[in-house]
């Protein structure tokens, strides 16, 4: 929902990155607001998947130029794990198998960290086991998943549904959504897609990345922004995702003439 | 050249000591006599030899051994980290290699038999006593069998299903410098018989010592026997094991090989099919820190048809420390439709650490599946990034990943409480080599 008046959350201005020293992102800049769901657009190749990395902290990544400001912290001057214990979260695109980390070991040690960062008290595993039973519930995860090792023989609908149950244990404030909605089945889109809504709140912040409208129908955006060439070139309402089902990217890429659009 | 010299000088005076009058099992004597003949035209191993291209003795060299008079003062609470409840009443003690009835427990053996070497006469033996690691194999097993004073022997019955295991504690006391240990242990399940066996190589000091073991196992007909070895020994000393088994038809032999300790130590084992459906799987883990040194040789035979082997050798070296690894699969020409598989694993915590890996297939047979991987490797930097993406540190990540790694061997141990003492040793380890960075 659109507040003009609720806090900023994160504040991304001129940003420049580059990977192996190619430049990527070429000066992107975005406002998210509290209780705004952003959904960010754009063809293969235009730099999304590395807007999440960069923002998430990934050592591949090089920063060149511009800031990004994250509930009043300089971001980029943070460590990925701190980012992460700021209240930043990214579902990756690719979630990663860990074998031999049990995933309620993982989920309990990463809830806990964050915890002490928070000043809360951490949970002993007793108190976790009936937190998380609690959590999972979200993406109606079955509850032998815990036992497993992280993501390990998963299907590519059970990585997804995973890193929303991680959202929901780690409670962040803007969570980063990389493709989400690639690889599932319609089921699974709806499963993942109703999780995440129930964790959207007017308190944080959703950004999606996505290649198609079609998660957008289940995650209803406040903003859909267009992502060409390392930059955001067009900022419109959830319509403006439909227009771009319909017409594709080519239309947009032409009239480009409104560079850093927000 | 000197360094031949020194390898002469030192092979002159163990023979030597080995002629000291300390009492020697009766049941050994005929082997001993063969390894005091081979010894005589034998020399150590060098590099030159393919099977020590990777390792050298010199800090076996660099010191002289004798076997103890006596045996270190140990009481039962010195030892009690290293006791298993779950083996109460199967548990046979030995100290400096001398049997030590007060630090045994044996109460609740039921039928199964477990006696001291030395407690054995001509008569009572295995028969079959050194036939499985002949004394003639190579000079490290001619050394240990000449060594040998004491050692354990343990016969499951045939049929007989023993769910509890039982413990065979080696425990170093560290009393005195430069003690010489060699162990023999004999283990033999008959038909359709069921057992689990812990052997586990402690030491309450550390100190420098050399320890030449000879573990000989024959699965009976049809029988299981899982076996866990650990060596947790003073990371001064210098540990050899010969370890042989013998499988019968359609026996079942697990061995989990856990290496933890010594300066420089060479376990090399060998499990042969000698009759049909053998199946044998073989886990190794070591873990490596500062100087330490650890060679791990085996060989899967596979001599009738229709066998299953799966081997796993996962080694975590930090410091300056090398582990080699030789895992040598035969298959021979009537073994048609064997099924086996090796993978070794590697993980580098640090740049001075080295692995020496070499797998090799020997296979006479046209229809077989035999499957091998070697992998050596830092942690996975997609892995971290993932750890820390949630808030992880990167040096709990690190520690976390490297626990994991361990972890699969680790899981597979069937004890409880050894699982934790172990689990809690490589956690300790991950998370020291972490906080030095």
């Amino acid at each position: 929902m659109i507040q003009t008046n609720a806090p900023i959350l994160l504040e991304i201005d001129g940003l420049h990155a580059s990977v192996d020293g190619t430049p990527i992102l070429k000066g992107l800049s975005l406002v998210v607001r509290a209780g705004e769901v952003h959904a960010i657009m754009g063809p293969n190749g235009s730099g999304k998947s590395t807007l999440s990395k960069v923002l998430a902290g990934h050592p591949d990544y090089e920063v060149t130029a511009g800031s990004v400001k994250f509930l009043d912290r300089d971001l980029l001057a943070l460590e990925a794990e701190e980012r992460a214990r700021a209240g930043l979260f990214l579902a990756f695109q690719y979630p990663i198998e860990i074998p031999g980390v049990s995933n309620a070991a993982f989920l309990r040690q990463a809830y806990n960290t964050l915890a002490v960062a928070r000043g809360e008290e951490e949970l002993d595993p007793i108190e976790f086991d009936d937190y998380i039973n609690e959590r999972i519930k979200v993406v109606e995860l079955p509850a032998s998943f815990l036992e497993r090792s992280v993501n390990e023989g998963f299907s590519g609908g059970e990585k997804k549904r995973n890193e929303i149950v991680q959202m929901a244990v780690l409670n962040p404030k803007v969570a980063i959504l990389d493709e989400t909605d690639s690889g599932l089945d319609i089921d699974a889109l709806k499963t993942v897609s109703q999780g995440v809504n129930q964790l959207s709140n007017a308190e944080n912040a959703i950004i999606m990345v996505t290649h198609y409208q079609r998660l957008l129908n289940y995650i209803v955006p406040d903003f859909v922004h267009v992502m060409a060439d390392g930059r955001l070139i067009k900022t419109g309402g959830k319509e403006l995702a439909q227009e771009l089902e319909s017409r594709g990217y080519d239309w947009l890429r032409s009239q480009a003439s409104t560079p850093g659009a927000v | 050249m000197s360094a031949l010299t020194d390898s002469r000088h030192w092979l002159a005076s163990a023979l030597t000591d080995s002629q000291q009058p300390i009492t020697t099992p009766s049941v050994t004597q005929g082997l001993q006599e063969r390894a005091r003949t081979y010894l005589q035209d034998a020399a150590l191993p060098t590099a030159h030899e393919e099977d020590w291209r990777f390792m050298t003795l010199v800090p076996l060299l660099e010191h002289t051994y004798q076997t103890p008079a006596r045996a270190g003062h140990i009481l039962l609470p010195d030892i009690s980290r290293f006791i298993l409840p779950e083996a109460e009443g199967r548990r046979l003690t030995f100290v400096d290699g001398y049997f030590s009835p007060e630090l045994s427990n044996l109460s609740e053996l039921g039928s199964i038999v477990l006696r001291p070497l030395g407690t054995l006469n001509d008569t009572d033996g295995p028969r079959a006593l050194g036939s499985i690691a002949p004394p003639e194999s190579d000079t490290m097993t001619a050394l240990a069998t000449l060594f040998g004073r004491e050692g354990a022997c343990l016969e499951v019955p045939p049929g007989v299903n023993e769910p509890r295991p039982i413990h065979l504690l080696f425990v170093s006391s560290g009393a005195r410098e430069g003690v010489r240990i060699a162990p023999r242990i004999w283990i033999s399940t008959g038909p359709r018989s069921k057992a689990t066996v812990v052997q586990t190589y402690v030491a309450t000091h550390e100190t420098v010592q050399a320890v030449h073991a000879i573990t000989e196992v024959a699965v009976g007909e049809e029988s299981e026997l899982t076996h866990i070895r650990v060596q947790s020994e003073s990371r001064m000393g210098c540990h050899f094991e010969r370890c042989a088994a013998n499988l019968g038809l359609r026996a079942r032999y697990t061995l989990r090989n856990i290496t933890l300790g010594g300066r420089l130590s060479r376990f090399d084992v060998s499990i042969d099919g000698v009759e049909t459906e053998m199946n044998a799987t073989l886990d190794g883990l070591a873990l490596l820190a500062g100087d330490q040194e650890a060679d791990t040789r085996s060989q899967l035979i596979h001599r009738k048809p229709h066998g299953q082997s799966r081997q796993s050798q996962r080694m975590i070296l930090d410091g300056c420390s090398h582990a080699v690894f030789r895992g040598l699969i035969r298959v021979h020409p009537q073994a048609q439709q064997t099924d086996s598989a090796q993978s070794s694993r590697g993980l580098l915590l640090s740049s001075d650490s080295r692995i020496d890996t070499k797998p090799e297939l020997a296979i006479e047979a046209d229809d077989v599946k035999c499957a091998h991987g070697a992998a050596i490797g830092q942690l996975d930097e997609e892995q971290l990034f993932y750890l820390r993406a949630r808030g992880i540190s990167e040096s709990d990540a690190r520690a976390l990943l490297t626990f994991a790694f361990a972890a699969e061997v680790l899981e597979n141990i069937p004890i409880h409480s050894l699982r934790k003492q172990l689990q809690a040793v490589v956690l300790g380890r991950t998370q020291r080599a972490e906080s030095k960075k």
